[in-house]
C-alpha cells in the first residue's frame, strides 16, 4: 500500500521536524493531497500525529485542523456507505413499535427535558432515538460483544441514526451521530490507533450516550454503551464485570440504543454538516447541561439515581475525554472527534442551539472536566470500568485520581472495655451493681486478680511489715518503690537510717509527704525535703502549743471563782449580840472602847495601805464612836413603837377620866 | 517416693529437670517446663547463645541468691506452674512468705522475673 508508505513517510517526518514550521507545512499539504482511506489512516496513526499539530500557532494549526476535519469527514462517510438501507426501514419500524414500549420508560424523562431549554430537547430526541434503536435491536444484539458485531452494531447504529435522522433532522443528532459514527467507524477498524481511539471513543462515546441516558428510564444503557465501546480485547475482560444489576434485555437494549445514537451520529457526519467538533461538542455540552439540568431538577425524574449514575458516567466519560484531549500524543491517541470537539474553541454552528450549547458546554466542560477527574474513580466505584488500554493507562495515570472513601471507622469499644476491665470500680460496674446485690469481699484489691508474681508476693508481705524493714541491701529501688511510697513520715525515717544509699530516691519520697502534708511549705535552699518536712513539723507543733496555751488562758479566766476569806467589820464598828447590847446600854458601854495599848490615830490621818492600816481605821472609828458613846447612850431612850405609844396614851386618857 | 532427681536428668537439651545453683553452691532440680514458664530470665538463658551440647547436664548458677531464698523460689516455680494448670473457678492458694525472706526473695524474684 504506497498510500501508507506516504502517509507514515510523512508522518515521520512531521515527528522529526516538529519546530520546523514550514516542513510541517510542507507535509501536511502533501497528506492532503493524498487520497487516504479510512483503513489507511488508522493503520498508520497519521491522525494522532496531524491532531498534535492542531495546537500549533500559524498556518501550521489551520492546515492540520482542516485536515484533521477532513479525515473526520471521510471516516463519517465510510460509516454511512457501509449501512445499508434494509436496516434503515427495520430501523424506522421498530422504532415507532419501540416507541410506544418506550414511551412509558421515556415519558418520564421527557417530561423532564420538556421542562428544560429546548438544547435539551434534541438530546432528548437523541435518547429517544437511541432508546428506539436499542429496542429494535434487542434481540439482535447479544450481551457479550465482538469485534464482529460490534462493527456491525457500528454499522447497524449507522442505519440506525440515518433511519433515525430521517425522521428527526437534527443537526445535533446528526453531529452527535457523525460523531459516534465517526467513532463506529474506528471501531470497525481495528487498528492500534484506532483501538486506542477506540477506546477513547468508547468512554467518549459512552459519556455523550450517557448524557442521553440521563433521561433514560434505566442506567443500564451506560453499562451497555460500555460495552460497546469496549474494544474486543477488552470484551472478554469487561464482560464479567458487568455487574449483575444489569439485565440482559436492558443491555441489549442499551446496546441497541447506542448504535442508534452511533448510527444517527454518523448520519449526521455523512451529511456532511460542520465539523465533526459539533457532534462533540455537542454531546459534551448536552451531557454537561444534562448534569446540570439533573443536578437542577433531581426530583422530576424517576430515574433520579440513575440518572445521578448516569451523570457520574458521563462526568467519567468526559473526564477520560478531557485527559486524553489534553494529552495529544500518539501514546494517548484521543479520538479525532474528542480532540477536535474538546480544543476548538469555535466551531461554526449552523443553529443558534448549538451556539447555545456551545457556551454551556464550554463552561460546563471545563468544569465537568475538573468534576471529572473526581468522579471519573468513584464512577469506578459505583460500576465496574473496562480496564483500559496500556496507551489509555498512560494517560490516566497522568490523572490525580481523587477518589475518597471514607475508612472504616474504628470501633471505639474495644478501648472502653479495656478500660472497664481494668478499672475494677469503674463507674459502669458501681452503676450496674446499683439495684443488684453487691457481693463483699474482704482483703485487699489486689486479692481479685490475677495470680500474682513472686514480685508482687514480696511487695505485699513487705507492706505489711514497713516497720520492720531495715537494711535492704542491694535490691533495687524501683522494686521497692511501692513499697516505700506507701511509707509516713517516722517509717521513712527509719528506713532513710538504715539506708543511706536510697537518699536521693527517699528524698523524693519526702517531697511527695512534705506536699500532702504541709502544702503551705516552701523549700529552701541548702534544704532536702526531708529537712523541710522536719521543719515544717516543728513549726506545727509550735504553732500548736501556742494556741493551747491561749485557749487554756481563755477558758482560765471565765472559770467561776474560787472560796476566799475575807475580814468582817472591817471598815465599821463590830456589831455585838442583841443582850450583850442591852447591857451596854444599861451600864453606858455601847459604843465600844479600844485598847489602851492601841494609838489613837486621827481620822485625818488614813492610815498605808495594806491590812494594818485597814486595822487602824477601824480602831480609829471605833474611838470616834466611843467618844460619842454616853450622849447617845443617854439620848437613845427606850421609845415604845408608835403603835404602843397610842395604845398607852388611850389608856391613860381613859384612866384619868 | 520416686527415684530421687540426679543430674543425670538433665543432660541434654531435652532434659526434663534443670539444675539450680545458689551462691553457696547448693543445687536445686526443678522441672524445665516449670521454670522456662514461669521464670523470663531462666527461660531466656536456656534459649539464649549457650549452646546445648548432647552431654552437657542444664544448670544455671545464680551466684546471686542465696540458698535459702533459691529454694523458696524454687517452691514458687512449681507453685505457679501448677496455679496456671488450674481451670477457671477454681481459687490458687496463696503463697506464703516469711517477712524476714521478703526482701531476699524480692531480689532474685526481680532477677529471675518471676
Amino acid at each position: 500500500m504506497s498510500v501508507i508508505s506516504f502517509i507514515e513517510h510523512y508522518q515521520r517526518s512531521i515527528k522529526k521536524n516538529e519546530d520546523d514550521e514550514s516542513r510541517l507545512l510542507h507535509c501536511l499539504e502533501k497528506l492532503s493531497n493524498l487520497t487516504v482511506k479510512v483503513s489507511d489512516l488508522e493503520a498508520t496513526g497519521i491522525g494522532r500525529t496531524v491532531n498534535s499539530l492542531r495546537k500549533k500557532p500559524g498556518k501550521v494549526g489551520d492546515t492540520a485542523r482542516g485536515l484533521v476535519t477532513s479525515w473526520m469527514k471521510l471516516v463519517e462517510n465510510t460509516a454511512n456507505e457501509d449501512h445499508s438501507g434494509e436496516e434503515k426501514e427495520t430501523i424506522e419500524h421498530n422504532g415507532y413499535a419501540e416507541m410506544t414500549s418506550g414511551d412509558k420508560e421515556m415519558s418520564s424523562p421527557e417530561n423532564c427535558s420538556e421542562k428544560y431549554n429546548n438544547g435539551l430537547g434534541e438530546t432528548v430526541k437523541v435518547k429517544e432515538e437511541k432508546s428506539k434503536s436499542r429496542h429494535s435491536h434487542k434481540d439482535k444484539k447479544a450481551v457479550k460483544e465482538e469485534p464482529g458485531t460490534r462493527h456491525s452494531r457500528s454499522d447497524r447504529k449507522g442505519e440506525e441514526s440515518k433511519g433515525h435522522e430521517s425522521r428527526h433532522s437534527n443537526h445535533h443528532h446528526k453531529r452527535s451521530d457523525s460523531s459516534h459514527k465517526s467513532r463506529s467507524k474506528d471501531h470497525k477498524d481495528s487498528d492500534s490507533r484506532s483501538k486506542s481511539k477506540r477506546s477513547h471513543e468508547e468512554t467518549k462515546i459512552k459519556t455523550e450516550l450517557e448524557e442521553s441516558d440521563t433521561y433514560d428510564p434505566s442506567d443500564f444503557e451506560g453499562l451497555k454503551i460500555k460495552e460497546e465501546r469496549l474494544s474486543p480485547a477488552e470484551v472478554c475482560k469487561y464482560d464479567p464485570e458487568v455487574p449483575a444489576k444489569v439485565k440482559k434485555e436492558k443491555e441489549s437494549s442499551h446496546k441497541d440504543k447506542k448504535e442508534k445514537r452511533k448510527a444517527e451520529e454518523s448520519k449526521s457526519k455523512h451529511k456532511g454538516e460542520s465539523s465533526s467538533k459539533k457532534p462533540k461538542l455537542e454531546t459534551e455540552r448536552s451531557s454537561s447541561e444534562r448534569k446540570e439540568r439533573h443536578d437542577k431538577h433531581s426530583k422530576s425524574s424517576t430515574t433520579k439515581s440513575k440518572s445521578s449514575e448516569k451523570i457520574k458516567k458521563e462526568v467519567k466519560k468526559e473526564k477520560i475525554d478531557s485527559p486524553e484531549t489534553n494529552t495529544m500524543n500518539g501514546n494517548a491517541g484521543p479520538s479525532f472527534e474528542e480532540a477536535l470537539g474538546n480544543l476548538d474553541s469555535a466551531p461554526p454552528l449552523k443553529k443558534s442551539k448549538d451556539k447555545k450549547k456551545s457556551k454551556k458546554d464550554k463552561t460546563s466542560s471545563s468544569s465537568s472536566s475538573k468534576t471529572s477527574s473526581s468522579t471519573k474513580n468513584s464512577n469506578s466505584s459505583f460500576l465496574p470500568l473496562p480496564l483500559p488500554r496500556t496507551e489509555d493507562l498512560a494517560s490516566l495515570l497522568d490523572q490525580p485520581t481523587l477518589t475518597y472513601k471514607p475508612l472504616p471507622s474504628i470501633p471505639q469499644k474495644s478501648s472502653k472495655s479495656q478500660l472497664s476491665d481494668s478499672n475494677m470500680f469503674s463507674f459502669s460496674d458501681v452503676i450496674k451493681n446499683k439495684n443488684q446485690r453487691t457481693k463483699v469481699y474482704s482483703g485487699t484489691k489486689s486479692a481479685l486478680t490475677g495470680v500474682p508474681t513472686l514480685l508482687e508476693i514480696c511487695q505485699k508481705v513487705l507492706l505489711e511489715n514497713i516497720d520492720a524493714i531495715e537494711h535492704v541491701g542491694s535490691a533495687p529501688f524501683e522494686v521497692l518503690e511501692p513499697v516505700f511510697s506507701k511509707a509516713n513520715a517516722s517509717q521513712l525515717l527509719r528506713i532513710q537510717h538504715h539506708n543511706d544509699h536510697f537518699y536521693e530516691e527517699l528524698d523524693d519520697l519526702w517531697r511527695t509527704l512534705v506536699e500532702t502534708e504541709f502544702k503551705s511549705a516552701i523549700k529552701q535552699e541548702d534544704e532536702c525535703w526531708c529537712d523541710v518536712y522536719e521543719r515544717s513539723m516543728i513549726e506545727r507543733n509550735t504553732k500548736m502549743s501556742e494556741l493551747a496555751a491561749k485557749i487554756k488562758a481563755n477558758t482560765e479566766a471565765r472559770q467561776a471563782p474560787q472560796r476566799k476569806t475575807m475580814l468582817a467589820f472591817e471598815h465599821s464598828l463590830a456589831k455585838p449580840p442583841r443582850t450583850i447590847r442591852k447591857q451596854q446600854i444599861k451600864n453606858g458601854t455601847a459604843n465600844g472602847s479600844l485598847p489602851r495599848n492601841v494609838a489613837r490615830p486621827t481620822y485625818s490621818e488614813p492610815g498605808p495601805s495594806g491590812l494594818s492600816s485597814s486595822k487602824e481605821s477601824t480602831l480609829a472609828r471605833t474611838v470616834g464612836l466611843l467618844r460619842e458613846g454616853p450622849s447617845t447612850a443617854i439620848k437613845s431612850k427606850k421609845r415604845p413603837a408608835p403603835l404602843m405609844q397610842k395604845t398607852l396614851q388611850l389608856m391613860k386618857s381613859s384612866y384619868r377620866r | 517416693m520416686s527415684q530421687p532427681i540426679t543430674e543425670q536428668d538433665c543432660i541434654g537439651p531435652d532434659a526434663e529437670y534443670i539444675k539450680l545453683i545458689a551462691a553457696d553452691g547448693k543445687g536445686f532440680f526443678v522441672k524445665r517446663a516449670d521454670a522456662v514458664e514461669v521464670s523470663k530470665t531462666i527461660r531466656r538463658i536456656l534459649d539464649g547463645p549457650s549452646q546445648c551440647k548432647e552431654g552437657d547436664i542444664n544448670q544455671i548458677e545464680l551466684s546471686n541468691i542465696a540458698s535459702q531464698t533459691l529454694k523458696i523460689v524454687c517452691d514458687f516455680l512449681g507453685y505457679r506452674a501448677r496455679v496456671n494448670k488450674l481451670k477457671e473457678g477454681e481459687d490458687a492458694d496463696d503463697f506464703p512468705i516469711r517477712p524476714e525472706d521478703a526482701v531476699d526473695v524480692l531480689k532474685a524474684a526481680n532477677f529471675l522475673e518471676c
